[in-house]
């Protein structure tokens, strides 16, 4: 299981290094992830609130980590694209711990460009965080990232199946979450059906856990928040589990693998 | 270029094709509402009811930017994957008119996003957004379709260059948007970037859209709607430059599936 785990991170390595070369990851995506926050901390801008453009801020920068975990969907479905799925469906191992594994290092990057858009970015709209505060956001984020990740994940036990709409179930997830999961505005904005359906995903805990510590919140309250996050994950995982055994065992038992699409 | 029409109307046909067969290809229409809504709320949470206006055009205008920068690469690489660019150079019509077509299809189907946005409004907040201009908005939203299918046919020809081109496609979008004054017009951005979002034509036209939506007199109409149709000109020129040098370049160094 080991040595499963470790060759599955390693080829999620090397994915990540077609996906982006430091060029492309500094100059084009880091670049959007950063107008992608300013442009919806500009709003705050514009109905003239800072409270509330901060809140955007705070809001939009955490929600980057979910932003690239939510790739792990589509990333899960390149083993039908590089041909290495019925491959996987026939080893001994099996796919369900491949197929959880491989796309880690959305984890890391997540983390790392959502971390770098909110310390970036803080100053320039009014949101002064000091070291304790930061490093706790990065904590939090990197929460944030790891928790959401379970989700990614099933949308990706989606996207094996239906091949087509692979980065439709990721993108209506995330934002569905965006809406509702008080990144733009607070839960208690929407109704109570609404709200409780936002307190199923372990991002929006993330990011609240985010706003209590770097808004003063009492460490108990900040680490609920990062538990329901764990827990809430748990069973996104759970399922994601379920449901990529399921596509592992309906593919052996059919042999129709390599006709999804 | 008599074979550039007909080239137009069969690559706009393929297009619509497309987006039958494979409804993914239609994915920003279907997070336009979403859009709506989060932008929407926004507004409505913060009490400013005369904003909503402008919460309900950015989602629309962002779908269809949104969809000329991604339909547009990833028809070209279906394109190239399937063989498909290379019969397309070996033929008189011009790559210019096949990419031409195929952007105006996306683009005409883009503009479907402003029916669901506006809904959202009304349907989902009880906000109904009236048109106080319409001939205003008519005339801008054209010019600014017309500004929209040439990006789409610039970033087509560029991507066709090169397949590393292409890990940039995904990291256009929002920087489009902010200097696109897609929701908050540029004049709250800071100066610099202003300056630089002026040479954009999306940024003369979301400003006349938005002020074709507001009751008051919509100023100096002719000399913006000029500027949305002037760059928006340039945009397509450098497409349709781009489009033919390639093309020559392809052609006499046979690279069109290596490229």
């Amino acid at each position: 299981m080991i040595a499963v785990l470790r060759q599955t991170m390693w080829s999620g390595w090397t994915d990540l290094r077609l996906v982006y070369t430091p060029t492309t990851w500094a100059f084009g995506w880091m670049v959007r992830v950063l107008c992608q926050v300013v442009f919806y901390s500009t709003l705050g801008t514009l109905l003239g609130d800072p409270d509330r453009t901060r809140f955007l801020l705070v809001g939009a920068a955490v929600f980057i980590a979910a932003n690239e975990t939510m790739m792990a969907s589509a990333s899960t479905t390149w083993e039908r694209m590089s041909g290495t799925l019925s491959l996987l469906a026939a080893a001994p191992a099996g796919m369900v711990a491949v197929l959880a594994a491989r796309s880690w290092f959305w984890i890391a990057t997540g983390t790392l460009s959502s971390s770098i858009a909110l310390l970036a970015l803080a100053p320039f709209f009014g949101l002064r965080l000091g070291f304790g505060e930061s490093a706790a956001a990065v904590a939090l984020v990197f929460v944030t990232a790891l928790t959401n990740y379970a989700v990614g994940l099933c949308c990706g036990s989606l996207a094996l199946r239906f091949h087509g709409l692979r980065n439709v179930f990721a993108n209506i997830a995330l934002l569905t979450m965006t809406a509702f999961g008080g990144v733009m505005v607070p839960v208690a904005f929407w109704p109570a059906g609404l709200q409780w359906f936002a307190a199923a995903f372990p991002a929006v805990h993330g990011l609240a856990a985010v706003r209590l510590a770097i808004g003063g919140g009492s460490a108990p309250a900040v680490l609920a928040e990062a538990g329901f996050a764990f827990a809430t994950a748990a069973g996104w995982l759970a399922v994601a589990a379920a449901s990529l055994w399921w596509f592992q065992a309906n593919a052996r038992r059919t042999g129709s693998i390599d006709f999804g699409d | 270029m008599s074979a550039a029409l007909p080239a137009f109307l069969a690559a706009a046909r393929t297009q619509l094709g497309e987006f039958r067969r494979e409804p993914g290809t239609l994915l920003m229409l279907v997070t336009a509402p979403f859009f709506a809504v989060i932008l929407l709320s926004v507004t409505e949470h913060g009490g400013r009811a005369d904003l909503a206006a402008y919460a309900l055009l950015a989602p629309a205008v962002m779908t269809s930017v949104g969809m000329a920068v991604m339909e547009a690469g990833e028809s070209i690489f279906r394109d190239r994957a399937s063989g498909v660019l290379e019969a397309i150079m070996t033929t008189p019509a011009p790559l210019a008119a096949v990419l031409s077509g195929r952007v105006a299809a996306i683009t005409a189907v883009s503009l479907l996003g402003i029916g669901e946005c506006w809904l959202v409004g009304a349907l989902g907040f009880g906000v109904v957004v009236a048109v106080a201009h319409p001939l205003v908005f008519a005339l801008t939203l054209a010019a600014a379709a017309a500004g929209i299918a040439a990006t789409g046919v610039l970033l087509a020809a560029v991507f066709v260059v090169g397949r590393n081109v292409r890990s940039f496609q995904n990291s256009l979008t929002f920087p489009l948007y902010l200097l696109g004054g897609a929701m908050v017009p540029v004049a709250f951005l800071p100066w610099g970037f202003e300056a630089l979002s002026r040479l954009f034509f999306l940024s003369w036209a979301t400003d006349l859209l938005r002020d074709s939506l507001s009751p008051g007199p919509v100023a100096a109409f002719w000399p913006r709607l000029g500027a949305v149709l002037g760059l928006s000109a340039v945009l397509f020129a450098a497409g349709f430059w781009l489009a033919h040098r390639l093309v020559r370049r392809v052609r006499r160094t046979g690279t069109a599936g290596f490229a």
